[in-house]
């Protein structure tokens, strides 16, 4: 029965990612907080549940022509070198520190998303 | 009014548009965008999530990319970063199967019903809905 629910889980943060929304986000706080995952377990099920659904996402788009590579590496090389010294980081915070951490990530970002979203001017939608 | 990649986003009587940019100012760009990487790089290293919601106003805002380019190209961004992360995770904490199964299925299945609906339900209120659930969370981890 449990498996149903991680099952659920994965789909609502699937849709939102789906949309591009961000589903880690949703699918992370679900795992945690509802079914009492660990958290770096919770954002290791979350990794790897990213790895097939993005790979097929990414070849759509590449395909269409929706990806900009110009420039990207600028971005990707210092990424790169963040993330790896991040995730080792991520694996050795003891206790609950990850998933607060992880909570006031969740709070700024939906602070900020929530001004964002209130003082844009509506006719934004219009951009092409 | 056509897009030129990475081009400058302005604004023209309330409505976005896109110049070529300068040398000077494609200079700058990249200096953000690597800053902007560093940032990025750090957060879906460290939560294993996130970069995404990151990685999409990095590229509009910085990058000039429209909403659909910033979308697509932000998974261009996440995807090698996860990759990395998941060998890492993968060399130093434990395979949950009876965690990691299900949620991959069901992130799969969710994807694909969301890329569908994507044209059909957009809105405000999904969006205040999904960030004053996101705040909601938040606080709760926090103080759990």
């Amino acid at each position: 029965m449990k498996f149903l629910y991680f099952i659920l889980a994965g789909v609502l943060g699937g849709v939102l990612a789906g949309m591009g929304m961000g589903g880690g986000t949703l699918t992370l706080p679900l795992l945690v907080l509802v079914m009492g995952v660990g958290q770096l377990t919770a954002q290791y099920a979350n990794l790897i549940a990213f790895l097939p659904s993005g790979t097929a996402a990414l070849f759509l788009h590449v395909k269409n022509g929706l990806v900009k590579k110009d420039n990207l590496f600028y971005l990707l090389l210092p990424a790169f070198v963040t993330c790896s010294v991040s995730s080792v980081f991520a694996t050795q915070i003891q206790g609950d520190l990850l998933k607060k951490l992880f909570g006031g990530f969740l709070c700024i970002i939906a602070i900020f998303s929530l001004v964002m979203k209130v003082f844009t001017p509506k006719n934004k939608s219009k951009q092409k | 009014m056509t897009q030129t990649v990475y081009s400058d986003k302005v604004i023209v009587d309330n409505v976005f548009k896109y110049n070529r940019p300068s040398a000077k100012s494609m200079k700058k760009r990249r200096l953000f965008l690597a800053l902007a990487g560093l940032f990025i790089g750090a957060v879906n290293g460290v939560f294993g999530a996130g970069g995404g919601m990151l990685a999409v106003p990095a590229l509009s805002f910085i990058g000039g990319l429209d909403d659909r380019g910033s979308h697509a190209t932000a998974i261009a961004v996440i995807l090698p970063l996860c990759l990395i992360s998941t060998i890492v995770y993968s060399l130093r904490s434990s395979f949950e199967a009876s965690v990691v199964l299900p949620t991959v299925i069901g992130v799969f299945i969710g994807g694909v019903v969301g890329a569908l609906l994507l044209k059909k339900l957009s809105g405000d209120l999904l969006c205040f809905l999904f960030y004053g659930l996101m705040l909601f969370a938040g606080l709760k981890m926090i103080f759990s």
